[in-house]
């Protein structure tokens, strides 16, 4: 075993000697083990141990970093692919549509286009579209306004609006709301077009360049894998189309009128404003503001029912003006 | 032929030391115990106390075969007394303190080999010849007493650097062989030996890695600056000028190796300490060196010897008397001895007298007679010590002498009576004589002091008278003296014993004793005027017993008279 003490200037005697005598004698015959020998394998046994203990532990950090790297990179590669299903510039649409839902909840500017008839609503309702239906005093009296619009389903009046009843009857509406109310595949198929607001909100939020500081910013898998299961239980890729719409259609309902009742699926008599913004030009397309009331439904469905019959008359008269007199 | 010396220990000193200094043998010698000795030396290297490390490995040296038994003569000549009183090493004037144990085994087994003896003759002659040579003898005997005296830690000084007293043990060993290699290039004796043993070791690897060490130690490197000094006397200027590292050396290496050999060492079981590399080249150098030292503790010794002798010469000297070397014949040639001194009497306050002894053969028996503190015993003791001196190779307390190499010595001089012996005094008497022919060899010197001398003449006369013809047989050279006078005259003239030859103290004026001798035998003892001289008259006596009377009774009244006074007053 060479030893540090020699070098190549040194007779090879004497660097024997010197090596020797490194070796240190033994003091019990040749037999025993020199208590420098003894030490130096303690001190190796140590050494050996500490080594061994280093390595595990910059072992077991190196496996964490890379699991934490791993995590990062699966998390940022699925926001990624995210973005591609819609164009850089929808990114801040979202934001835009609660713009305008604020404003649009401030006293009423008056209608824009409000005898666009069924063949404009054609047009319109072939493009994309993020529809979100809340109270006007929601609004205004919240700061949150994503919450209030989370709450935002699509209801009889984007089925409607997209399939209405061949009439404004009971029966006719009432087949629309039932459909309406039991939702799945059938809703879903022809209301492919329309995506609710509050998707948007969220994948907007989710893909925002903060989420991806904070990603960048995690020291710990922990961190990153509550950012997954947010991430996974956004279910971004089935909402991720909410990106794509292009037009905003709301509908705002105002307080209702003071001294009637509120049915038990919380209609009421009241105005509602019905909305339609061009996101991509900012352009108001269509506003009007209607006077919703019960007392048509009859008592058998008004209770359960008189919101959504609403709701599809509502929409039924977007798609055929002059279909119920005023 | 040379003798080689091999310590043993392994990787020794390849082959290039196997010239002993040994400066005592014709043919280079080991006489120390090697294993122990070189023990001895480990331990005292490594730092542990040894006192004592070259006095007990010289004390027990065994030394070339001699045929003498000191036993025989050790104890009667004083040897002790002489090596005491006239041995004194000096070097440049001042007192040495010698291994007196070892001069004595030497002085008393003188070399059977006769070439072993003119060897050392030759090495002490040029050493008395040469001012030079005894100038560097001197110095390398001063420079191994600071080596020993490091070595055994009998003069540390100061805190004790391990390291430090080790580089300065090797430094020392240096200058040893730097002085034996370089200052005894002219000689022409055994001296030549260190010479050589000095360049065959300097040769050598391992002397050269100790060489390598040293400087190392002393210069690292070199660092040159400028420094300028205000009219104030405080630096001004402070300017580094070159940095030389001594790279040649085989020990200087880089500083990242400097420190991983520390690291290497911290888990070689070492600590990590500044002077732990130190201790390992150290230890390196000194395994290398290590098969030299014991012939160097053996040639403190042999230094002792010479040195003790020179001693001798310049004491005899300084009481103007003459040493020599004596001219070593054989046995048939005569015996001679002029300006002999007694050595022993140069410590004293009674100067020595030299005298002549003259004899036309060495193997003779030599009656000598003569008045009691005429000077018999003294002559005896010096022919002992010449002898002894002479078989040694070393000068002999005489202007001339003719002398022979002899196989043996027996002296017997001191009646000692001891408190468990068993005989009278004419009983312990035989038994002398007894013990005298048990080991007498032939052709050995004898010296008898008062035969016999114990018991009534006519009887111890017949004892002697047997005693001188059966010595004949071993063809001595006897020296015997006796108070027994007639029959000394009568052995004269009936001249029946062969080889008996008759020596007495010759007198001066007023019948004292001049220390001198002539052939014959004396015809009185003197006896009386010893006596006289002695204070042991029958005068003299009665009144010392007189005066001893006088006081008792003196004593006697003094005491009545206060008793009658005492009396009265009752």
């Amino acid at each position: 075993m060479a030893t540090f003490l020699t070098n190549s200037k040194m007779n090879p005697r004497l660097a024997g000697r010197v090596h020797a005598s490194t070796r240190g004698r033994t003091s019990g015959g040749a037999a025993g083990i020199s208590s420098a020998t003894r030490t130096a394998l303690l001190r190796l046994s140590i050494l050996a141990a500490l080594s061994l203990a280093l390595f595990f532990v910059i072992k077991e950090q190196r496996d964490r970093a890379a699991e934490l790297a791993d995590a990062k990179q699966k998390l940022k590669a699925e926001m990624s692919d995210a973005r591609t299903a819609f164009p850089a510039s929808a990114m801040g649409r979202s934001d835009e549509a609660l713009t305008w839902l604020k404003k649009e909840c401030q006293t009423y500017p008056g209608d824009v286009a409000a005898a666009a008839g069924a063949q404009r609503w054609l047009e319109w309702l072939k493009r994309k579209i993020v529809y979100a239906r809340v109270e006007v005093s929601g609004l205004t009296a919240s700061n949150q306004t994503e919450q209030v619009v989370s709450e935002s389903r699509k209801d009889a009046f984007v089925l409607c609006l997209y399939d209405p009843p061949p009439d404004v009857s009971e029966p006719a509406l009432m087949k629309q709301v039932s459909l309406a109310y039991r939702g799945g595949p059938n809703t879903q198929q022809r209301t492919e077009n329309v995506y609710r607001l509050a998707d948007a909100i969220v994948v907007r939020q989710l893909l925002d360049q903060k989420v991806d500081d904070q990603i960048e910013r995690a020291d710990e898998l922990p961190n990153v894998l509550a950012l997954q299961r947010v991430w996974d239980q956004a279910r971004v890729t089935d909402r991720v189309g909410a990106m794509t719409a292009e037009l905003l259609l709301a509908v705002l309902d105002e307080p209702k009128t003071p001294g009637t009742v509120v049915e038990l699926d919380g209609a009421s008599d009241h105005w509602a404003r019905v909305l339609l913004i061009d996101l991509t030009s900012s352009t108001v397309l269509y506003r009007a503001r209607k006077h919703l009331k019960t007392d048509w439904v009859s008592e058998r469905r008004r209770s359960q029912y008189a919101s959504g019959l609403n709701a599809c008359r509502l929409a039924t008269e977007l798609r055929q003006p002059g279909l119920i007199a005023e | 032929m040379v003798a080689s010396y091999h310590s043993g220990s392994p990787g020794g000193l390849s082959g290039s030391v196997s010239l002993l200094p040994d400066l005592l043998n014709a043919v280079p010698l080991c006489s120390l115990d090697v294993e122990k000795t070189d023990m001895a030396l480990v331990f005292a290297f490594a730092g542990s106390t040894s006192g004592g490390l070259f006095g007990d490995a010289l004390s027990h040296a065994r030394l070339a075969p001699s045929t003498w038994d000191p036993e025989t003569f050790v104890k009667d000549l004083f040897v002790d007394d002489f090596i005491r009183s006239c041995f004194h090493a000096e070097v440049d004037g001042r007192p040495v303190q010698v291994v007196t144990q070892h001069l004595k085994l030497v002085l008393a087994a003188p070399p059977a080999d006769p070439n072993t003896v003119f060897f050392r003759r030759d090495i002490l002659a040029e050493l008395l010849g040469d001012p030079t040579l005894l100038g560097a003898f001197g110095k390398l005997y001063r420079t191994l007493q600071r080596f020993r005296g490091l070595l055994e830690g009998t003069s540390a000084q100061g805190t004790w650097d391990q390291n430090r007293r080790q580089l300065d043990l090797l430094r020392l060993l240096h200058e040893l062989i730097s002085v034996m290699s370089q200052e005894f290039a002219g000689a022409q004796s055994g001296l030549r030996r260190l010479q050589e043993f000095g360049q065959s070791v300097e040769q050598s690897e391992e002397y050269q890695s100790l060489i390598q060490l040293l400087s190392y130690d002393e210069r690292l490197a070199t660092v040159c600056f400028r420094l300028g000094v205000g009219a104030d006397g405080r630096v001004r200027q402070l300017d580094l000028l070159s940095i030389e590292e001594n790279r040649d050396n085989a020990f200087v290496v880089s500083p990242w190796r400097r420190w991983a050999a520390k690291l290497e060492l911290l888990f070689r079981g070492y600590s990590l300490k500044e002077g732990e590399v130190m201790a390992r080249f150290l230890d390196a150098v000194f395994e290398g060196i290590r098969p030299c030292l014991v012939p160097i503790v053996q040639l403190m010794g042999d230094l002792e010897f010479y040195l003790g002798a020179v001693g001798f010469s310049k004491q005899a000297q300084r009481n103007g008397l003459s040493v020599c070397f004596p001219d070593l014949g054989k046995p048939e040639r005569p015996r001679e001895f002029r300006d002999l001194f007694n050595p022993l009497l140069l410590g004293s306050t009674t100067k020595p007298v030299p005298c002549d002894v003259i004899n036309e053969q060495h193997d003779m028996t030599l009656l000598i007679t003569g008045p009691n503190s005429g000077g018999k015993t003294r002559l005896l003791q010096a022919i002992g010590l010449a002898q002894v001196l002479a078989s040694a190779g070393l000068v002999v307390p005489a202007a001339s002498a003719s002398m022979a190499l002899v196989p043996g010595l027996v002296v017997s001089l001191i009646h000692e009576t001891r408190v468990d012996q068993t005989e009278g005094r004419l009983g312990v008497e035989l038994m002398r004589i007894r013990s005298l022919f048990e080991r007498l060899p032939a052709g050995a010197v004898v010296i008898l002091d008062e035969l016999c001398s114990g018991t009534n003449p006519s009887e111890g006369e017949e004892i002697v008278e047997l005693v001188l013809r059966t010595l004949t047989r071993l063809r001595p050279q006897a020296y015997i003296t006796t108070h027994f006078l007639e029959f000394a005259a009568r052995l004269e003239r009936e001249n029946t014993v062969p080889n008996l030859r008759f020596l007495q103290v010759l007198m001066g004026p007023n019948q004292a004793p001049t220390y001198q001798f002539g052939p014959g035998v004396a015809t009185t003892s003197l006896a009386g005027v010893a006596a006289a001289r002695l204070g042991v008259t029958g005068e003299q006596l009665t009144a010392l017993v007189d005066r001893q009377l006088g006081l008792t009774a003196t004593g006697i009244h003094r005491a009545t008279g206060t008793h009658r006074a005492h009396s009265q007053q009752r």
